[in-house]
């Protein structure tokens, strides 16, 4: 009696056929696998060429000529095309609004250009630099001056003819010097007020000018010195006109003579010339002076 | 030497005894092995049995098929199917209805941002005028004005006194209204200034509600191009993955609990298999009979109680004998 022979072991045989079958698959698999990475580079390329197409027809829609911005197009889509990832089954979906962004981004750089030259031009506070406050300091004094020698003609005519002494057209006087600060105050009031003015106007044509670089359609001219030259013409005009704004701002006298007389009289006490109101109002030419004629005048006169 | 030949004698009595029980735990462990080999048999049943929930629906595992099966009543059944033609319907028609508006909504919002950039610049650079440059304008105004009818009052003046025949005060006539005009132009400045307090904040309130409205509403339709809220997603790998998850985890506890009650009882079973009676106490007692060197009985005695230091004594019937064994 023979026992049963054991079946023979052909696990090694068997492991061997599993091994080299698994290699056959990883083979295959990576086969497959640069096959997929060569058709998705292929894509991207295909993708990439056909962007540029793309690109150059929105900015022709747009009333451009692209190749006026072809370097910068060609480096934005090869931006696009390096943060596309090499798995990308749908490489044209990064390209697909290219052109609107490409347009977008180099508008945006047009109008950050022009506002970085008009930063320049005007810069903060320019426009208190260009028209400080002390402008019109000498405009004001002249015309305080003038204002003020004006009204001391009246009081010194009053002493030249004897309607004052000496004593009466000092106290006059005072009282004159008395309102100068007053006047100055006035006449300062009307020059802040013009020179505020042609500061806004300054940054009216400043703010303008920003208006229009930040609205900048690329393609549209932009011409920062326009601005500048508007500012400039602007300022020498006022320049050129201020003393007589300031006279307009202040029509009237600026120093108040109709009681001048009095305030001298009362101050030189009782004298023995005759009453004259043309006198006391300081209006008396020199013929007039001692005409004698004051019985002919109304003494009632509220002139 | 009879002392030694009796203690000889009451070992291998206690030896005897020992096997007993010995053999008494091997009996015990391998019950307590089958009946838990039995208990996970029940486990694995119970774990694969059919279950059914609230709404009459059966969830079973197909031995022959090694899978769980779902068996649905009518109604729940026509409840799938119409829960997944919505579904269908949501992915292939409601989806891309939502992504066309959505599209026409991120136009729109995108069209907002040059009027939008246009309202902002406006609300930046076009402000009202300077509260100073305003009086400046009143002063000026004002004081022209004046001026106009100043000497509009003084060329009457003047007319009238020429026709009295006293055109000879031209002069004081003049100096007269000059000073009028001089005493008012006070007023006027201070007239300008409160003028120009209140033109300044009703052309800034002017300015807030022409440009603050615009560049609220071009905000707000930029913001809309966002994602929009209630887009129909697919859920069905959430729901797929959730099905799988409970499976596993029903699957896995049932075997843990089954393997580990019959791990144990094996365990127990090979323990109490693998022991042998302690034979020392005998053989040194045999050793002492044929070195002839007899011991006192206080020795012999101490050899009785062998059995009771052995650690079978911890194995036999009730000691630490628990209700929860069974």
């Amino acid at each position: 009696m023979s026992g049963a022979s054991p079946p023979p072991d052909n696990s090694l045989a068997v492991e061997q056929s599993r091994i080299a079958a698994e290699d056959r698959r990883r083979a295959e698999e990576k086969a497959a696998a640069d096959a997929k990475k060569q058709e998705l580079a292929g894509m991207r390329t295909s993708a990439r060429s056909g962007a540029t197409g793309n690109v150059d027809e929105y900015f022709r829609g747009r009333g451009l000529d692209p190749t006026k911005y072809s370097s910068s197009i060609e480096q934005q889509l090869n931006n696009i095309l390096s943060g596309i990832s090499p798995t990308d089954e749908n490489p044209g979906q990064a390209f697909s609004s290219a052109g609107s962004t490409i347009y977008d981004a180099l508008q945006s750089g047009e109008r950050v250009k022009a506002q970085d030259t008009l930063n320049t031009m005007f810069a903060p506070n320019f426009e208190t630099k260009r028209v400080p406050w002390t402008l019109d300091d000498p405009y004001l004094a002249s015309i305080e001056q003038e204002q003020y020698t004006d009204a001391d003609s009246i009081i010194r005519n009053m002493l030249d003819r004897g309607v004052l002494t000496s004593s009466g057209y000092d106290a006059a006087a005072r009282d004159l010097q008395n309102q100068r600060a007053g006047a100055k105050t006035r006449l300062n009031e009307v020059g802040t007020g013009l020179l505020a003015g042609e500061q806004q106007k300054l940054r009216d044509v400043a703010n303008t000018a920003r208006q229009t670089a930040g609205s900048l359609q690329l393609g549209q001219a932009f011409d920062p010195y326009t601005y500048s030259s508007e500012a400039d013409q602007g300022f020498t005009d006022f320049l050129s006109t201020l003393g007589d704004q300031i006279r307009a701002g202040l029509p009237g006298k600026l120093f108040n003579t109709a009681g001048l007389a009095a305030i001298g009289g009362a101050a030189q006490g009782a004298g023995n010339t005759a009453y004259n109101p043309k006198a006391a109002s300081g209006v008396l030419g020199d013929d007039e002076t001692n005409t004698g004629d004051t019985t002919e005048k109304n003494p009632n006169s509220i002139f | 030497m009879i002392g030694a030949m009796l203690g000889a004698i009451t070992s291998l009595v206690g030896i005897g005894l020992q096997a007993q029980a010995q053999q008494d735990q091997l009996m015990f462990q391998y019950a307590q092995f089958n009946w838990q080999k039995q208990r996970a048999r029940e486990q694995d049943r119970f774990a694969q049995a059919g279950r059914q929930d609230a709404y009459g629906n059966e969830t079973y595992f197909d031995q022959g098929l090694n899978k769980w099966m779902t068996k649905l009543t009518p109604m729940q059944k026509d409840i799938q199917q119409g829960t997944e033609k919505e579904q269908l319907l949501q992915i292939t028609k409601d989806a891309p209805a939502a992504r066309k508006i959505r599209e026409q909504v991120q136009a729109r919002s995108k069209e907002a941002v040059e009027p939008y950039n246009r309202a902002m610049l406006a609300y930046q650079y076009a402000q009202p005028p300077s509260e100073l440059a305003l009086r400046g304008d009143l002063t000026k105004l004002m004081a022209t004005n004046l001026m106009a009818r100043s000497k509009a009052d003084q060329a009457l003046l003047m007319r009238g006194a020429a026709r009295l025949g006293t055109g000879a005060k031209a002069e004081e006539i003049i100096n007269a209204t000059d000073q009028q005009l001089g005493k008012d132009q006070q007023d006027i400045l201070l007239k300008a200034r409160n003028q120009a307090v209140q033109e300044h904040a009703a052309r800034q309130q002017a300015h807030e509600q022409e440009y603050g409205p615009q560049v609220k509403l071009w905000a707000d339709i930029m913001q809309q191009g966002g994602n929009i809220a209630g887009l129909p997603q697919s859920s069905l790998n959430k729901d797929l993955g959730t099905a799988i998850s409970n499976q596993n985890e029903a699957m896995q506890k049932a075997f843990a609990a089954g393997t580990s009650g019959v791990s144990s009882a094996l365990g127990g079973l090979a323990s109490a298999a693998g022991k042998s009676p302690d034979m020392s106490g005998l053989a040194k007692i045999l050793a002492s009979i044929q070195s002839g060197k007899g011991k006192g009985t206080s020795e012999e005695d101490q050899t009785f109680n062998l059995g009771g230091e052995s650690s079978y004594a911890q194995n036999s019937p009730g000691y630490g004998y628990s209700d929860t064994v069974f």
